[in-house]
């Protein structure tokens, strides 16, 4: 993991993630703490109605403690702009990023997906959060 | 891109509301400037800002937005400019080296200026670790742009539209309010009726009563307020409703029936027009976290 973006007397409010992507497949790159104040946290209510993408952070009990709405990172197709409209890309790959509370505990943060044709939302990635190192006391 | 291809030059805060920590940060790169031209991409990142600062609701929440020009020089002028393109047109062959590799027809289509996305994250990151938004402004006259993770626009004078519109997909997860995939006047299968579950976006709805946006909707609109008559086509007819109102017209989300957007017209829609007040809501909503 990348050390703090930036020092500063306070604690980083932030944690960016920096994915790449190839097709559908998702993989984490770099995490970095970053002193700024993370987008809020849509309503942490069911998904079982709803289609979308989402980036959730989980606590250790895997309960969703912080959700954003995305569209999808992955950027499946290409806007064309003037009168706008959609053209698929023929081959998806490319980096992102989602910028997330800073958390004290262990926990996960998933990337969620539902699309029209999905049954249910499901993960399509997720990765441990650790808790920071604790410094040794001087 | 290679470090032969350029360099980044500086960094200048040209609008300075206050520390980074507490103020959204947009970063406004560029490509294809070569170190003569950077007084240049300094007047229109200016000319930018003024845009964007005309644009509701960043008009008032300017006290809270900061504005970084990361000044990139390239060894070349330009962007890419294939001479064939998928869509038929033809281009100049220009083949510039640019630091972000800026070129025209990324998908297939003419219009679309795509660059090394993960090249200008890192460079954002390195600059200006707290950014928000990174938009690219490319040193060519033609008409062109694309969104994702960041948003690209080219010198032209309307494509600062397209930065404004991506900005609302990257930094405030908008959806986008017309009704056809594919466009109006192309063959657009499948999206006569949106198949649901409800989108998790703050300005559609599948719902006809518009109880996602309902505290904006004035007592006596209609909802629905417009409904399309054959979804198999764009409905095309003027809205039934002054401008401004706010309530349920139906044709959004990629789809000409069964979704519906808060207003006629909104930037999410259309290029150029204003963000409706659903929108607007949702922008505030995410900027004024700096506030508190």
């Amino acid at each position: 993991m990348t050390p703090p973006a930036s020092a500063g007397h306070h604690a980083p409010g932030a944690e960016r993630y920096i994915f790449r992507y190839l097709g559908d497949e998702v993989w984490l790159v770099d995490r970095r703490l970053v002193h700024t104040v993370a987008p809020l946290s849509a309503p942490l209510v069911e998904l079982a109605g709803r289609s979308g993408f989402w980036c959730e952070l989980r606590d250790a009990e895997g309960r969703p403690v912080h959700r954003q709405v995305l569209r999808d990172p992955r950027h499946p197709a290409e806007e064309v702009p003037g009168r706008l409209r959609q053209v698929p890309r023929a081959a998806p790959a490319g980096v992102f990023t989602v910028l997330v509370p800073a958390t004290g505990g262990a926990g996960e943060l998933a990337l969620i997906q539902r699309r029209a044709t999905d049954e249910a939302p499901r993960d399509v990635f997720t990765v441990r959060v650790e808790p920071p190192p604790v410094e040794p006391a001087p | 891109m290679s470090a032969a291809d350029g360099t980044v030059a500086g960094l200048t805060t040209v609008v300075d509301s206050g520390p980074s920590s507490r103020r959204f940060d947009v970063v406004v790169t560029g490509d294809g400037y070569t170190s003569d031209e950077l007084p240049l991409f300094a007047e229109r990142v200016a000319e930018f800002c003024e845009r964007f600062f005309d644009a509701p609701p960043f008009d008032v929440l300017r006290p809270l937005v900061n504005v970084h020009r990361l000044d990139v020089a390239s060894a070349d002028s330009g962007a890419d400019d294939p001479l064939t393109c998928e869509d038929g047109s033809r281009g100049s062959g220009a083949a510039p080296r640019t630091f972000f590799d800026a070129g025209f027809c990324g998908g297939g289509s003419r219009r679309l200026l795509t660059v090394d996305t993960a090249a200008v994250l890192a460079a954002a990151g390195a600059h200006v670790p707290a950014y928000d938004m990174v938009f690219v402004q490319v040193n060519t006259a033609s008409y062109g742009g694309s969104g994702g993770a960041v948003a690209v626009f080219s010198a032209h004078p309307d494509a600062a539209e397209i930065a404004l519109h991506e900005m609302g997909h990257t930094a405030f997860g908008l959806a986008d309010e017309y009704p056809a995939k594919a466009g109006c006047d192309r063959p657009d299968p499948g999206h006569d009726h949106h198949p649901g579950p409800e989108p998790d976006y703050p300005n559609v709805t599948l719902d006809p009563a518009a109880r996602k946006w309902a505290e904006l909707v004035a007592a006596g609109t209609p909802l629905p307020t417009m409904t399309n008559p054959d979804p198999s086509r764009c409905d095309r007819r003027p809205s039934p409703a002054p401008p401004g109102t706010v309530g349920a017209f139906e044709g959004a989300d990629y789809h000409r029936g069964g979704a519906y957007r808060p207003e006629y017209d909104c930037r999410m829609r259309t290029l150029g027009a204003p963000f409706c007040a659903v929108c607007q809501r949702e922008i505030r909503r995410q900027v004024l976290r700096y506030a508190t």
